[in-house]
């Protein structure tokens, strides 16, 4: 311990290279001008990574049946149309990941148990190997039965996405849910349905929304 | 106990790299001084750690947020709209930086980012002049203490920061919202065009519904490039198109040679020399190795934000100073304010259905003070109520529709395509009001509590008063009012009785003043008590306005190091 005099304590020479490596041009460089005339460009080169979708990851919660199972009603639910559906929008890996990391556990145990539960009746009524080999109709058929179910439990309530409450929710809500929050966050929806650009290079204030 | 002193007195230390920080490292090194950086967190990188062009299908939850680890350890920072799973490791852990509430006070919501660069990284941008009726507010009523300046002080500096910094922005001519010197404006909408000429024509050119005036650049500006209307300017700009230390004033410090940052270096206390009544250095702890720290200057500028350069100041008490250092006033910790905000009105207006826009700007607009206005429009604008005013901040867009997509029923194609297009145009205003000065409205020491290293940490009191709450009645009622004007339908107001702290305009804690039995700080935001001392962030506020208030604390941070840089060349200092 020292105290403030003029004495040099002898770790301070060592500290004091360590505040210009700390300090210096490693944390504020500038790039080279050129770099920004395409801000995409230098997006794409600054994250080669993000580039692309990263490799699907394994499923860490869902089996690989439920997985299954979830693409196939998330695309009865936004199907696949003049843009892509739900099919194409990583619904089950992005649900695996609110499972396994996002979710509270009643919610969590919740999904999963009605996603069978769902999947039973399909088997049960036409002794079949579950939802996802049912021709259209048919799982169209299950899915008006459960959003009815939903409608007469919720009782005119509103869908409530507040994290502690998602486990009192009807499955078809639930489901539906992140089917549409999942495609709308996917390059598949944004890109398609919704006309997003990462870097759109301009602002105009007053378009026809067919430009858009 | 100090454990390492450095040798090396530097000509200045500036506490603190955030957006007055960085404009007192850039202002202090071009006019030759040496100067050190303390900043409490981490270096930012900008080619790792920006992130406004990563889509949220490449986040690992879409945008939903690291819910269980910011539930854990951000609770508080996670109230904030900008502490969002892309942003949200700019913000600091609750856990490791605790305040407390004191007896009497509201919650306060303390939110900050503790990372080279600061809060500058994800402020609003938003950037006004204050003018006379704000500057002469105090003396006017009787609230607070008169400030030291007027407008004229601050002008030229007002007009230096501008040409550095580039604000887009759209002279009005109008006395309560001085122009500046601007970069073209982000123009508005088609329907915001509309709302503003109906304005004009409904209330005589009164209220007047301007492009909101932004450090976002329209035009390529001292090596920084045009916006490109990604529209996330928070999560970093690779671009450096919006103003924040990073992107602007340290590379220009940086350029000088005599800049020198040190990040992770948690300011403990200011050191004072009672032999020669000057701070002769600063006190850290270094965030990794733990490490107590003595670094040495000749003249220190406190840049640390409102709340914590107030928590320095008190804990850094001396034989001669026991509340505090350059507290002799008692005045250091009082006097926090905010600004009331999620308060006014909403509503659609018909027209334009087949007009939209293209690409995301980085503002909206703003509609200035009309109330209780001075000169000879004091009579025609006086408000019973309720002390000053307040503006709003407005626009007029589209929603789109998937949003509201679960509470349709149905699926399948048909659903699909009604969830395709957009909302009726929605004119949105939120108003932004002043908060008056009240010494009771607080920032102490707790006598307890402690952060990650060991530092006293600050216990904040503070409540709204009857004067905000009449305010908050009348920014909604004369919001409905425009909206009404215009013919807009299904009108809401709203009041969500923001927390003090919330709106993260806090300000006040070392106010300049005309008197030091009244004041901490001069008019050039020098301690009265100890010369060698210059606090310039929103603690130096003596009222505060109801304008966003990082320009003025730009403004005057510049002020300052020009008057500290001369005081040293005549050495007085």
């Amino acid at each position: 311990m020292t105290r403030s005099t003029g004495e040099q304590p002898a770790e301070a020479v060592g500290r004091r290279r360590a505040l210009k490596v700390i300090g210096g041009a490693a944390a504020l460089p500038f790039l080279p001008t050129e770099l920004f005339a395409n801000p995409h460009i230098a997006h794409l080169h600054l994250h080669p990574q993000q580039a692309t979708d990263a490799a699907p990851q394994p499923l860490a919660v869902l089996s690989e049946h439920q997985a299954r199972t979830l693409d196939a009603i998330a695309e009865r639910i936004l199907p696949a149309t003049d843009t892509p559906g739900a099919g194409d929008a990583g619904i089950p890996a992005f649900v695996d990941r609110l499972l396994e990391g996002w979710l509270p556990g009643e919610a969590r145990d919740h999904l999963l148990a009605e996603l069978d539960r769902f999947d039973d009746r399909a088997r049960e009524r036409h002794a079949a190997a579950g939802f996802l080999v049912l021709e259209g109709p048919a799982q169209d058929e299950l899915l008006t039965e459960a959003q009815d179910e939903a409608i007469a439990q919720r009782d005119g309530r509103a869908f409530s996405r507040n994290v502690n409450r998602l486990h009192e929710q009807p499955f078809f809500d639930l489901v539906k849910w992140l089917t549409l929050f999942g495609y709308y966050t996917s390059e598949a929806g944004m890109k398609s349905e919704l006309g997003y650009r990462i870097v759109p290079g301009r602002w105009d204030p007053c378009v026809d929304i067919e430009d858009a | 106990m100090v454990q390492i002193i450095e040798r090396k007195t530097w000509d200045a230390i500036v506490i603190g790299s955030g957006i007055t920080g960085g404009w007192a490292a850039k202002e202090l090194t071009e006019k030759g001084l040496e100067t050190l950086v303390l900043e409490a967190g981490p270096p930012v990188i900008p080619e790792r750690d920006y992130s406004e062009h990563t889509p949220p299908w490449q986040m690992p939850y879409r945008g939903l947020r690291d819910r269980k680890h910011q539930a854990e350890r951000q609770p508080v920072q996670s109230r904030a709209a900008a502490c969002d799973e892309w942003s949200g490791k700019f913000f600091v852990d609750d856990i490791d930086n605790p305040y407390s509430i004191g007896d009497g006070g509201q919650d306060f919501l303390w939110i900050r980012a503790r990372v080279v660069g600061g809060r500058s990284l994800l402020w609003g941008r938003q950037s006004y002049r204050w003018s006379d009726l704000d500057f002469e507010a105090n003396a006017r009523d009787g609230y607070g203490t008169d400030w030291p300046i007027r407008y004229r002080d601050l002008a030229p500096w007002y007009d230096h920061v501008e040409s550095f910094v580039g604000i887009a922005g759209q002279p009005e001519n109008m006395p309560q919202l001085p122009d500046g010197k601007f970069l073209p404006p982000i123009a508005q909408t088609c329907m915001e065009e509309r709302v503003r000429e109906g304005l004009d024509r409904a209330f005589g050119g009164t209220r007047r519904f301007t492009p909101a005036r932004v450090a976002v650049l329209t035009k390529h500006h001292l090596g920084r490039r045009a916006c490109h209307y990604c529209g996330i300017c928070r999560r970093g700009c690779i671009s450096r198109s919006y103003f924040s230390s990073l992107n602007a004033t340290l590379p220009a410090a940086e350029a000088t040679g005599r800049l020198t940052v040190r990040p992770n270096s948690v300011v403990r206390n200011l050191v004072y020399d009672e032999q020669t009544d000057r701070v002769s250095g600063v006190h850290l702890i270094d965030a990794e190795s733990m490490e107590s720290i003595e670094v040495r200057g000749r003249i220190v500028f406190l840049c640390a934000s409102t709340i914590e350069s107030a928590r320095i100041l008190l804990n850094s008490a001396t034989p001669r100073f026991a509340e505090g250092l350059a507290n002799s006033s008692g005045q250091v910790g009082r006097n926090l304010m905010d600004h009331i905000f999620q308060v006014g009105a909403n509503g659609n207006l018909d027209g334009l259905e087949d007009k939209t826009t293209f690409g995301r700007r980085p503002n909206s607009c703003y509609l200035p003070r009309f109330v209780n206005l001075d000169g000879d429009r004091a009579e025609a604008t006086r408000e019973k109520d309720f002390l000053r005013g307040f503006g709003y901040q407005c626009g007029a867009r589209r929603g789109t529709l998937w949003q509201g997509g679960i509470g349709q029923p149905g699926f399948g194609a048909d659903y699909k395509a009604s969830l395709r297009g957009l909302a009726p145009w929605r004119l949105n205003f939120s108003g932004f009001g002043e908060n008056l000065p009240n010494p009771d409205n607080r920032v102490t020491i707790d006598p307890e509590l402690e952060d990650r290293w060991g530092i006293p940490a600050a216990r904040i009191t503070m409540s709204y008063g009857e004067n905000e709450e009449a305010m908050r009645e009348s920014i909604q009622t004369r919001a409905a009012e425009m909206l009404e004007a215009l013919g807009a339908k299904n009108i809401r107001t709203f009041n969500r009785n923001s927390l003090p702290g919330f709106a993260i305009h806090e300000m006040g804690t070392a106010r300049m003043g005309q008197d030091p039995a009244t004041s901490v700080l001069n008019g050039w935001c020098q301690s009265w008590d100890v010369p060698n001392l210059f606090i310039t962030d929103g603690a130096a506020m003596a009222s505060s306005a109801c304008q966003n208030p990082s320009l003025t604390y730009m403004a005057l941070t510049a002020r300052a190091c020009d008057y500290a840089v001369r005081q040293m060349r005549r050495l007085e200092l």
